[in-house]
């Protein structure tokens, strides 16, 4: 099972070939996968990712920038606004579950 | 008959009885697992009778002689917890000992201190979440105490040279002190053990404060946290930015943790006793990187530890249950308890920790995951998947059979079993055991003379009720068709 690290970075990944010349399909959409892989490099490495709790969110948002990733490819931007709107509200599970409020390891 | 109305003269069994002899022999190649499915449509079938069913089969009643203190070991559930066995079990097997003729007291342990706002940690605290838990000796038939003293250094102390980490143990007092022992465990997940079953409830939790200290690592050259352990004072941000900075000092119960006058970070590490208490404080904040290799080593000692509780006891004086019901990923030492990841497994019991522990696990790997639990949001919810590993453990290179191993190593028991399914006994034994008359017997007379039916009224049928409604009606799913049917109300009979 690949960890929730890799999985971030994996997430890093296609996000920055998402970003690639995307401003000049809309500047909202790459300002926002930019700050992706800003907080993801920021949260990156933390214990979180150490975790096997990491792994469900993690998971989901790799798989969602994967495919958001061929919607770009493939110049399907109807469907890629949609998926936009889901990877960014995955990331946001991500980051907050990142911050492992009230864990208690045993 | 006996005191509460059992009879005495059990049903021959289906089964072969697997004596303690066997168990002491020599021969641990394979040991016996009295085992009984989860699924219950009668008296005879309920959990708990379930439950005294194997615990007779596996030869654990033959532990019990007459005025034998006997100790019942289990996990009181912590504040908040709700996977916990429910108090009947504990009842009911209290009730078999003391038919047996045994005195028993159920117990549990004062913990560390693994949570900053624990709720079990001394005798005291313990109690009251025991009480809240339901726990008591009201409810128990007999004394619910906390075995290891108020603050938690009564213990007795054990030698165990076969140890694979740990050479001695510190098993709390009064259950070194019992003649006989039951493990009555509550089969689950755990985030450090992986598997809280069997070897966890005695290698943890059978151990004094002290000794729980000393399985977890406090102090140790390689596993501790002091050794192990990568403190980084350089990610605190200062008190000014640390809104609740307070509580990286609070955390520890020995005072290890100083922000100076300099407002830096300062870890006394080489006196860390592995209380764990600072695991959930500092490793999410980047001040700690907590060991994997500790959890590990902790895995292992726990088998040496259970070695240490059966050398205190007296081998072949402890007896093991498994109730491997809502199977929780997190262990009840948790203040909350997660959606189940596999389904009830069923009810277990044997002479042998490791062997009953394998069981388990091997049960679990056999079913499919629960739907929305955390086996399937890990996708190890197939039949075959290491269940543990993936939902209950906290890093990705733990091992669900880690102190399952070590037992075998050690001697302790086997991983290598026979599991033999036991038949259900007569309804008769498990009845409500005060009075096993039938009801006329028991209420005639009461209703004559208390008589709870009014045929005096409404022409003997005794209420007010419509004679006939249209019950279709309130039976029909009208989400399913938006027609509704108007139908006129019957008139009452009678007014």
């Amino acid at each position: 099972m690949q960890s929730g690290q890799e999985m971030l970075e994996d997430t890093i990944s296609s996000c920055r070939e998402i970003s690639q010349d995307l401003a000049s399909q809309n500047e909202s959409w790459a300002k926002s996968i930019d700050e992706i892989v800003e907080k993801f490099e920021e949260i990156s490495n933390t214990f979180f990712f150490q975790t096997m709790p990491s792994v469900p969110p993690t998971r989901t948002a790799m798989r969602e920038a994967a495919t958001l990733l061929e919607a770009k490819t493939s110049g399907d931007w109807a469907s890629f606004e949609t998926q936009i709107s889901t990877l960014i509200s995955s990331a946001q599970t991500v980051i907050e579950k990142a911050g492992m409020k009230g864990t208690t390891l045993t | 008959m006996t005191q509460l109305g059992w009879n005495a003269n059990l049903p021959v069994r289906t089964i072969s009885k697997f004596t303690l002899i066997e168990v002491l022999g020599g021969n641990m190649s394979e040991s016996k697992v009295y085992y009984m499915d989860a699924h219950s449509e009668s008296t005879e079938t309920a959990l708990s009778s379930k439950m005294i069913t194997v615990f007779d089969a596996a030869g654990l009643d033959e532990m019990i002689k007459p005025n034998d203190i006997v100790a019942i070991k289990v996990h009181c559930g912590e504040w908040n917890n709700s996977a916990y066995l429910r108090p009947l079990y504990a009842r009911t097997l209290a009730d078999r000992i003391k038919e047996l003729g045994g005195r028993p007291f159920v117990c549990d342990t004062t913990t560390s201190t693994y949570s900053p706002w624990g709720s079990r940690s001394s005798e005291i605290d313990i109690l009251q979440t025991a009480e809240r838990n339901g726990y008591s000796s009201a409810t128990l038939g007999c004394p619910f105490i906390c075995a290891d003293g108020i603050i938690g250094p009564s213990d007795f102390v054990v030698d165990i040279p076969e140890g694979y980490i740990l050479k001695e143990a510190y098993v709390a007092q009064a259950i070194a002190a019992a003649a006989a022992l039951i493990a009555l465990t509550h089969f689950k997940g755990h985030s450090m053990g992986v598997i809280g079953g069997a070897l966890k409830n005695l290698g943890i939790g059978a151990q004094s404060k002290r000794g729980k200290f000393n399985v977890h690592m406090g102090g140790h050259p390689s596993y501790g946290l002091g050794a192990a352990g990568v403190f980084h004072p350089e990610n605190f941000k200062g008190k000014a930015n640390t809104p609740d900075w307070e509580i990286l000092e609070d955390c520890c119960p020995f005072n290890l943790y100083h922000i100076n006058e300099k407002d830096e970070l300062e870890w006394d590490g080489d006196k860390c006793a592995n209380c764990l208490g600072c695991f959930g404080v500092m490793g999410p904040r980047g001040l700690m990187d907590i060991p994997p290799i500790q959890f590990d080593a902790v895995d292992a000692a726990i088998a040496d530890a259970c070695l240490g509780v059966e050398k205190a006891v007296g081998r072949g004086k402890v007896g093991y249950i498994n109730m491997a019901l809502d199977v929780s990923p997190a262990c009840d030492c948790a203040g909350h308890a997660d959606v189940p990841i596999v389904p009830h497994l069923g009810v277990f019991a044997s002479t042998d920790a490791v062997a009953i522990d394998m069981a388990c696990v091997d049960k679990a790997r056999e079913a499919e995951g629960i739907k929305g639990s955390k086996a399937e949001l890990m996708e190890a919810h197939h039949v075959g998947d290491k269940k543990f590993e993936a939902a209950a453990a906290t890093f990705h290179s733990q091992s669900e059979v880690t102190s399952i191993n070590t037992g075998h190593e050690i001697g302790l028991g086997s991983r290598n079993y026979e599991l033999i399914e036991c038949e259900p006994e007569s309804p008769e034994r498990f009845r409500f055991p005060y009075d096993k008359r039938p009801s006329r017997q028991r209420f005639g007379a009461k209703f004559e003379k208390f008589q709870p039916f009014p045929y005096d009224k409404f022409d003997g049928k005794g209420f007010n009720r419509l004679d006939v409604v249209d019950l279709d009606k309130v039976k029909h799913h009208y989400e399913d068709d938006s027609e509704v049917v108007n139908v006129e109300q019957p008139t009452s009979s009678e007014n």
